[in-house]
C-alpha cells in the first residue's frame, strides 16, 4: 500500500467520524405524524402478542369444552335452530371472502406466516369446525353458539392481522 | 425548521427519555412527541441517506414514527431506544427501497440505479455525503448500514438479502469510490 492510498483512506476514515449523524428535514413533518396517529386506533401490538397466545388456548379448549357441553346435555332432537347455525356459517363465510378480497384476495403462503401465526389460525379454524360438528348434533345449544360466534371472530381479527398491508402511507 | 429539539424535548418539562417512552407507551401522543423531536433528525439521517431522495426520505421518515406509535408498547428497554429505532427505521427504509424498485430493475434485477446527480436538495450536506449520495444504489446501502449505522456484514446480508461477501465486495467498491471523489475534489 503506497503513501498516496494510504492518505486517501485515511482521509476517508476521517471524513467517516466527522459524518454529522443528524440532518433537518426541509419540512415539519409532526403534523402528518399526528395526523396519522391520531386517524389510527393503536395497534395493540404487546396485548395483542398475548392475546393470540391465550386465544390460542382458548381455541385449544374450545374442542374440549364442545364435547363436554355435548356430553353434558345429551344430544336433543334437530329442529329450525339448524337453520340459524347455517345462517352463521354463511355469514362467516361471506364476511371472511369479503375481507380476503379487500385485501387483494393473495394467499398467504405458509412460508410467510410465522409458526406462531399459522400454528393459531390452524388452531381457530379446528376450534370452529369442532364447534359446527357438535352443533349439527345439539343445534339448540347456546353454550356452542356462544363458542362458534367468539371463534368465528377470532379467526378474522387473526386473518385480519396476517393480512393487513404491512406498509401504510400517510 | 424546529431550533434545538433535543434541548426542547429534555429540558421543557425536565423529564427524562425513559419518561417520555413510557408515557408513549400509554398512549400520550405529548410524550411522542418530544422523543420525536429527540431523534427525528437522526432517523431522517438515516433515511435520505438510504434514499437519496429528500421527498421519499421526509415520507419515509414519517411513517417509521407512525409505526413506532404502534410498536412502542413492545419496546422492553433491553436495548437503547435509538438502537430499536435505528432497527425499525431501517427495515421500513428497506421495505419501502424493495417496494419502489422500478420495473426495469424488477424485471432484469438490475442491481444499481443511475448514478444521482447533484441535486439543490444536497445543498448543506457534508462533501462526504454528497459523495455517498452519488454511490450506487446497493454500495450506498451497505456502506451507510456498515460505516454509519454500525450494522456486520453478516446482519447487512441478512437484511440486504444478499451473500456476505457480496456486501463487503460492495463496502469496498464504496470505499473506492469514495476515495476517489475524496481526491478529485
Amino acid at each position: 500500500m503506497n503513501n498516496s492510498s494510504q492518505s486517501s483512506q485515511a482521509k476517508l476514515d476521517n471524513a467517516i467520524n466527522d459524518l454529522n449523524s443528524e440532518i433537518a428535514p426541509s419540512r415539519d413533518l409532526w403534523p402528518g405524524i399526528e395526523k396519522a396517529i391520531s386517524q389510527q386506533p393503536r395497534e395493540q401490538v404487546k396485548n395483542n402478542h398475548y392475546s393470540w397466545r391465550s386465544n390460542l388456548a382458548l381455541a385449544a379448549s374450545v374442542v374440549a369444552l364442545v364435547i363436554t357441553l355435548v356430553n353434558v346435555n345429551g344430544l336433543p332432537n334437530p329442529s329450525n335452530q339448524t337453520d340459524v347455525v347455517a345462517m352463521m356459517v354463511e355469514s362467516f363465510e361471506n364476511e371472511r371472502q369479503a375481507m380476503l378480497v379487500s385485501f387483494g384476495n393473495k394467499p398467504v403462503s405458509k412460508n410467510a406466516l410465522s409458526a406462531d401465526l399459522q400454528k393459531q389460525l390452524d388452531e381457530l379454524i379446528k376450534a370452529r369446525k369442532s364447534i359446527i360438528s357438535a352443533l349439527e348434533e345439539d343445534p339448540e345449544n347456546a353454550d356452542l353458539i356462544h363458542l362458534l360466534k367468539f371463534t368465528q371472530q377470532q379467526e378474522l381479527s387473526l386473518l385480519n392481522h396476517i393480512y393487513r398491508p404491512k406498509w401504510q402511507t400517510i | 425548521m424546529q431550533s434545538n429539539p433535543i434541548i426542547q424535548a429534555e429540558d421543557k418539562f425536565g423529564v427524562d427519555e425513559s419518561t417520555w417512552i413510557a408515557k408513549a407507551q400509554q398512549g400520550d401522543q405529548n410524550a411522542f412527541h418530544q422523543l420525536y423531536l429527540l431523534h427525528h433528525r437522526k432517523v431522517y439521517a438515516l433515511c435520505f441517506r438510504m434514499l437519496a431522495d429528500a421527498g421519499s426520505a421526509e415520507d419515509v421518515c414519517q411513517e417509521v414514527f407512525v409505526q413506532v406509535w404502534q410498536k412502542i408498547v413492545n419496546f422492553r428497554g433491553e436495548s437503547k431506544f435509538s438502537t430499536w429505532l435505528h432497527s425499525v427505521a431501517t427495515h421500513i427504509v428497506l421495505s419501502h427501497i424493495r417496494k419502489h424498485k422500478n420495473w426495469i430493475q424488477k424485471v432484469f434485477s438490475v442491481e444499481d440505479q443511475g448514478m444521482i446527480e447533484e441535486s439543490a436538495e444536497m445543498q448543506g450536506l457534508s462533501e462526504l455525503d454528497k459523495h455517498i449520495m452519488k454511490l450506487p444504489e446497493r454500495a450506498r446501502m451497505v456502506f451507510i448500514l456498515f460505516a454509519v449505522e454500525g450494522y456486520r456484514h453478516e446482519e447487512i446480508a441478512s437484511l440486504l438479502k444478499m451473500a456476505v461477501g457480496s456486501s463487503k465486495a460492495q463496502y469496498h467498491r464504496a470505499r473506492q469510490l469514495l476515495q476517489e471523489s475524496l481526491e478529485n475534489e
